[in-house]
């Protein structure tokens, strides 16, 4: 699940800049006050953010918004942002659209084959084929479908998603009414259950809030940074009113921008992701022990 | 005549940014008069309740984006050259700001309600604190869904 946070974070931020201050930020406190403990895990995670923000920016070629197209003495880096960058989310945001969604569909399907794993485990084959490997195939063969109707993939794949589709289907239907008593009871929720693509699309589409994060984050940073520009047209004094907007602003926003990134990106793990597999209950094993705050326990050091 | 296109397209990005601004700044606020009930019994829960008290502030912002972005494609900002904008143009761009301005609105003031029951939470429990803050962001998810709306219709509009 680690790598789908950052790389979640990272599209929140959406921002190489940003990021760059970030890991610089968090790596320099962990490393100048030698911070242990659950501090140095929570530091070790916004940093990590931070570089998965820099490759995202690397990608969309927005460091710190447009700065260095904006502003003249940046000029010279431009060739270096605009060689790898290949997608703008400003003026394309369909395409990061459909990345953000397909990233959903991978994490849903990852989620799927860790229970169905789980449940090989268990022994439970059963729940493992009809439930979990069910829902993969019908939600892959709707996948292949939907591909061949808007005519990205051809008409051989479109065949197999029907297919699978209609296995999918066939499968669901038959088994998840298994547990009940009567024949029409299995019947009725064996259709049923087919009313749960409604929730599966509805986990889908909300991972498009990677979208919606990274454009705003990248677009109050191009805000802040025409307003830097307009108050520096000011003759005398407008330099300096330009570089306090341009300060304070990017400030402000890498601080909204991480709380958005870190909160929603959490969000998409515990609901989207962890309803998938992730059997809750239970309570955490707490020892009686010394708790200790401002006090480092060294083991075996006398 | 030609100046009502602008006029609408003022009017929605006026909405947006008021209407969210207003939902955070009542959001923010239940959330602040709790964090000052926490924090009498215990100062130094100071930096949390600060982090939970921001939480419904983004709708502001998300409303204060889309007004940018809507008087940005007008040319309204920077003293530049204005586009043309027709009626129906100006219509449309309005009703884009709509999404951002209602749902801003009444989402930020929910999601302040729950950030004051988190602060609570966290006033007993402090180590739930990871917990504490999904709950508010589940309630800004659509306040996310309205921006990311306003957003892919004003790019769509054609001027």
């Amino acid at each position: 699940m680690a790598p789908f946070f950052f790389l979640f974070f990272g599209m929140c931020l959406g921002d190489g800049g940003y990021g760059l201050l970030l890991a610089f930020i968090f790596f320099g406190a962990i490393k100048k006050y030698g911070m242990v403990g659950e501090s140095r895990k929570f530091f070790a995670i916004l940093g990590l953010g931070g570089i998965a923000a820099i490759l995202v920016g690397v990608v969309t070629g927005s460091w710190i918004g447009d700065m260095i197209d904006l502003f003249p003495f940046f000029h010279f880096l431009a060739p270096i942002k605009n060689a790898p960058a290949f997608l703008d989310p400003l003026s394309d945001p369909i395409t990061f659209l459909i990345i953000s969604l397909a990233l959903g569909v991978v994490q849903i399907l990852f989620g799927l084959s860790a229970s169905m794993i789980h449940n090989l485990k268990k022994g439970d084959k059963m729940a493992a084929f009809a439930d979990q490997g069910g829902w993969i195939v019908l939600l892959v063969g709707l996948l292949l479908c939907g591909g061949g109707a808007s005519g990205i993939i051809g008409s051989g794949p479109m065949m197999l998603g029907k297919f699978l589709s209609w296995t999918g289907v066939i499968v669901l239907v038959t088994t998840q009414g298994r547990h009940k008593p009567t024949l029409i009871g299995k019947a009725i929720s064996g259709v049923l259950s087919l009313y749960n693509v409604t929730s599966y699309l509805g986990d889908v589409l909300s991972y498009s809030r990677l979208l919606a994060l990274g454009l705003a984050s990248s677009a109050v940073a191009m805000i802040i940074n025409m307003l830097a520009d307009l108050l520096g047209a000011i003759p005398y004094v407008g330099w300096l009113f330009g570089a306090l907007i341009f300060l304070g602003g990017h400030l402000f926003n890498v601080a909204i921008g991480v709380l958005g990134a870190f909160v929603h990106s959490l969000r998409l793990q515990y609901v989207e992701f962890f309803s998938k597999f992730y059997v809750s209950g239970g309570r955490g094993f707490d020892p009686l022990r010394h708790k200790t705050r401002h006090v480092t326990i060294c083991e075996g050091a006398e | 005549m030609e100046f009502l296109g602008i006029a609408l397209v003022i009017c929605g990005a006026a909405l947006a940014a008021g209407f969210a601004g207003v939902g955070s700044a009542i959001g923010v606020g239940i959330a602040g008069q709790c964090g000052a009930g926490v924090m009498t019994e215990d100062p130094g829960k100071f930096g949390l309740v600060l982090l939970l008290q921001a939480l419904p502030g983004t709708q502001g912002i998300y409303g204060l984006l889309i007004a940018f972005v809507a008087i940005l494609k007008v040319g309204l900002l920077g003293g530049g050259t204005s586009v043309d904008v027709g009626v129906f143009q100006g219509l449309g761009i309005l009703f884009a700001c709509l999404p951002t301005a209602i749902v801003g609105f009444i989402s930020a003031i929910a999601q302040g309600k729950t950030s004051a029951a988190c602060i609570q939470m966290i006033a007993k429990r402090p180590e739930e604190t990871g917990k504490a803050v999904i709950l508010p962001a589940m309630v800004e998810t659509y306040a996310v869904l309205a921006l990311l709306l306003s957003i892919i219709l004003l790019n769509g509009i054609q001027l």
